[in-house]
């Protein structure tokens, strides 16, 4: 690079760097500032930039992406999106390097006789239509499947849900937010009747105590986490507490760590409603007109192969009920099945009750991969609802996502085999009246019935019964729980599998047909994400060889089994926004209103409810959200059958289906690292991400690390009922588990904890509980 | 070679002690001091250099974060090609199903 051009990068990146500094602090002259930092990119010649929100977790973040000849060449974070400010976590910072791996896959490839051969697009659509159709008409529609994720668009996963359910008639289509949100939309949906936060990250600049429930955000959510920082160094009496397994880079930034014992969250959250009733501390004008109190079954099972089956059994029971129900749980009872000191419980109940402390929740996976994932979700609701202290600039429930577009395609889409787009279900005999209608079916094509969830799907794969899963954008044998009894069912029943990615994974190693698709800034596209923000960003460099959308993947395959007219635009180009506008259909008139393709092309995304170009902050709220009448105040207008009234759920602590003993001693948990994505399959090609974080290890506590001789960097062995492996032990490195637990992270593929794991789930949401099942460590001799 | 500006979140009253500290890194420049937040520009000959260099900047006393805001990457045309980090492990081979 020449000098001139070396220094005018320079400025740039000062330039913008500045912009980002005065955005941050709000100082004066920002506005001018950042005008500059903008101008100083449009005035460069060389690099064209636009738009597009970055393609890793569901924060959402914006990037402005330069591209130069064709290719993706800088990355800048996007100044004028109100979610990062112009920030970018190590991950978005590497956003370009993910599309230039040198093993991208460039061509469609065909298994033939055990290797894999380069094909045409035409013979590979064609021999997945063919195959689809012989399954279809010799076992049923409901032995073909789609299993997509949160990292499809939205259009990706509206054309796979028109596919499957308008065109093959069955309800086999899923995702992986099964395995890392279900547990959250069936809690929202439990205590609202609708889906999704009611508040948004304007919440961490007006929140006096921010309350992380098993939520590792400074790695996992980086930038919304520095949002949060930075409002305590501009409010020093803003508090951070941390409910954690193990100590972590969360827990340093926090004011109090309360180190618990797996599972026992749901004992700690009922503790906290116990004390708010105890000390007065209801918000009973609130309660009293927008709460009502119900209880359902307790003895549910854990959805294990040949377990107990949940059976609903709820009711309608008195706040007095309620109330002697938690009675039980003194904090000296709770610090009994927990583990926290009672004084910690009570100076955490006394924060969410104190009237002039604005409390905002914040949790992900470690709530929401829980065999009682619906119900400690429930009971964080609780006491919000139970302090009023909820959709409301500061105050709320906070429930974040891992993916992209976990929320824009799966749970408003309606990625799931329950439901149909804009939160309407395949049960409900009006919701299906209406998609025909949208859809131009005729009455009655639509099943009436869920067929499988993500572990059924998997299971039946397993036994044969599913004889066809196209798999898309997610990488499921790295990620599916009990891996090891997965794979021995494939190996038995050699079901027709297709995978569509990026790079080859375990996942396309067990495909019998590999399809290259375009990813990201390669294609047009629209994410959501965690705070109900729908983001447009349009295709800016071109994909690889012959890779395409997987939208496009599917219409093909869709039109080659005579489905041809569920799709009727042109092409690729046209499918963008002709599948978004149709999809936007459904969302009118029920509090979902996703803006128009035009209006996002425009914005930095907006958050729907989108009324008259307007979006909602706060939902549930008058004033805010234009669904709410005046003089209503709240209303929770998703349970109209209680009046438009939250509910506050009678949820026990029970204790888990796996918990250590004498030959598993300790608990393990898995999860993820700052470096990389989920499994791995795209930094781990980044050279910097991969050096900084090449393998995974095993987290031990520092006293039982001494106590079995055990010092860092030594090998040892995992063992579960279910599988065993070898790792690095890490001690008192970046995380520090309590007495008795591990952490393993699940990013490597050439050590998959995954075999460890137990396929128990939450019978209400089918989210399986990665965080938690007994194993044994044994010392390794070299 | 890659140029990346990295705004600095400095602790309270840290701010001066943290931007001495910069002054001493190689290949690093203080372009903007805003309240605690500091913008640093730095420009070095390899991704690695490059990425160790955010990272010292995120350790560095005093600092509560270092974010990455800007980077530049269009000399790495070939080199952004990484070799597969996974080829080590074997494990793309077709399983036998």
């Amino acid at each position: 690079m020449d000098q001139t051009r070396r220094k005018f990068l320079k400025t740039m990146a000062a330039s913008w760097g500045a912009g980002v500094a005065t955005q941050l602090s709000a100082g004066n002259g920002s506005a001018e500032t950042r005008k500059a930092a903008r101008d100083s990119m449009l005035n460069d010649g060389t690099i064209t930039w636009s738009k597009a929100p970055c393609r890793f977790c569901g924060t959402g973040c914006g990037v402005m992406v330069g591209v130069q000849n064709g290719r993706a060449v800088a990355v800048a974070g996007d100044m004028q999106n109100p979610v990062n400010k112009g920030q970018l976590c190590v991950k978005g910072y590497h956003l370009p390097y993910v599309l230039y791996g040198k093993d991208r896959l460039t061509k469609p490839l065909i298994k033939k006789n055990g290797a894999y051969v380069e094909a045409g697009w035409e013979e590979a659509l064609d021999l997945i239509a063919k195959r689809f159709s012989e399954i279809r008409d010799e076992h049923g529609a409901n032995a073909v499947s789609v299993y997509g994720s949160g990292q499809w668009t939205i259009q990706d996963g509206y054309a796979a849900n028109k596919f499957i359910k308008g065109g093959l008639g069955c309800n086999n289509v899923e995702a992986n937010a099964r395995l890392c949100m279900a547990s959250a939309v069936v809690g929202f949906v439990k205590s609202f009747g609708k889906d999704e936060p009611m508040g948004c990250y304007d919440d961490f600049e007006q929140g006096d105590v921010f309350v992380f429930w098993g939520n590792n955000m400074a790695e996992m959510h980086p930038v919304l986490f520095s949002r949060i920082t930075e409002r305590r160094r501009k409010a020093n009496w803003v508090k951070l507490i941390d409910i954690a397994t193990r100590k972590t880079r969360t827990s340093e930034a926090s004011d109090s760590v309360l180190l618990m014992d797996p599972h026992s969250d749901l004992a700690i959250a009922n503790g906290i409603a116990h004390l708010i009733i105890e000390k007065g501390q209801v918000n009973e004008a609130f309660v009293k007109k927008h709460c009502v109190f119900r209880a359902d079954n307790e003895d549910i099972g854990f959805g294990m192969r040949g377990g107990k089956a949940y059976k609903k059994n709820e009711r309608e029971i008195s706040f007095d009920q309620y109330k002697a129900f938690v009675k039980k749980y003194t904090p000296e009872y709770v610090e009994e099945i927990s583990g926290v000191p009672q004084g910690q419980i009570r100076e955490l109940a006394a924060l969410f009750g104190a009237p002039d402390k604005k409390v905002v929740s914040l949790w992900c996976m470690g709530a929401n991969q829980h065999t009682r994932g619906t119900w400690i979700n429930n009971l964080i609701y609780n006491i919000h609802l139970l302090t009023g202290k909820i959709s409301e600039p500061g105050n709320g429930p906070f429930s974040l996502t891992g993916q992209p577009s976990a929320c824009g395609t799966v749970r408003e889409v309606g990625t799931l085999t329950h439901a149909l787009p804009g939160g309407r279900l395949v049960a409900n005999a009006e919701h299906r009246a209406f998609t025909e209608k949208i859809w131009k079916l005729p009455a009655g094509k639509l099943a009436p019935k869920p067929s499988n969830h993500t572990m059924s799907m998997f299971r039946k794969l397993g036994t044969g019964e599913l004889k066809a899963m196209w798999v898309q954008v997610t990488n499921p044998m790295v990620t599916l729980p009990d891996l090891n009894h997965f794979n021995e069912g494939l190996k038995k029943h050699k079901p027709f599998i297709v995978v569509s990615d990026i790079y080859p994974t375990p996942t396309t190693a067990i495909a019998d047909v590999i399809l290259p698709s375009a990813a990201w800034i390669e294609r047009e596209g629209c994410f959501g994400n965690s705070e109900r923000r729908t983001q447009q960003w349009d295709k800016l460099v071109d994909p690889p060889g012959e890779a395409t959308a997987d939208s496009w993947q599917l219409i093909e395959v869709a039109r080659r089994m005579g489905y041809g007219d569920l799709f009727p635009w042109a092409d690729e180009a046209a499918q963008g926004e002709g599948l978004y506008e149709e999809y936007r259909q459904f969302t009118l008139g029920v509090g979902k209103d996703v803006a128009t393709y035009s209006e996002l092309k425009q914005a930095r995304g907006l958050r729907w409810p989108v009324i008259n170009g307007r979006e909602t902050r706060w939902r549930y709220r008058e004033g805010s959200d234009p669904y709410v009448k005046k003089g209503e105040e709240f209303s929770f207008y998703g349970n109209k059958k209680f009046g438009n009234r939250a509910v506050i759920w009678q949820r026990p602590y029970v204790d888990p289906p796996e918990k250590p003993d004498g030959d598993y001693p300790f608990w393990l948990c898995t999860g993820r690292v700052v470096e990389h994505w989920h499994t791995g399959s795209m930094t781990r090609r980044v050279k910097q991400l991969h050096q900084a974080m090449p393998s995974a290890y095993v987290e031990l506590n520092p006293e039982d690390a001494r106590e079995m001789g055990v010092s860092d960097g030594a090998k040892v062995k995992l063992v579960s009922r279910r599988g065993e492996i070898i790792l690095e032990a890490a001690i008192d490195r970046r995380g520090v588990p309590k007495r008795g637990n591990l952490f393993v992270p699940f990013f490597d593929e050439s050590k998959l904890i995954n075999e460890l794991t137990l396929d128990a789930h939450c019978p209400l949401s089918k989210q399986p509980d990665y965080k938690k099942c007994a194993v044994r460590v044994e010392k390794v001799t070299v | 070679m890659p140029i990346t500006s990295v705004v600095v979140e400095c602790q309270q009253d840290q701010t001066h002690e943290v931007r001495r500290q910069v002054d001493n890194l190689p290949n690093t420049e203080i372009t903007k001091i805003e309240g605690d937040l500091l913008v640093v520009v730095t420009d070095t000959d390899s991704q690695k250099q490059d990425h160790a260099l955010v990272r010292a900047l995120a350790d560095l006393t005093g600092v509560i974060s270092a974010v990455p805001v800007f980077t530049n990457c269009e000399d790495l045309a070939e080199g952004i090609g990484i070799a597969p980090a996974l080829a080590e492990h074997e494990t793309h081979a077709p399983m036998e199903v």
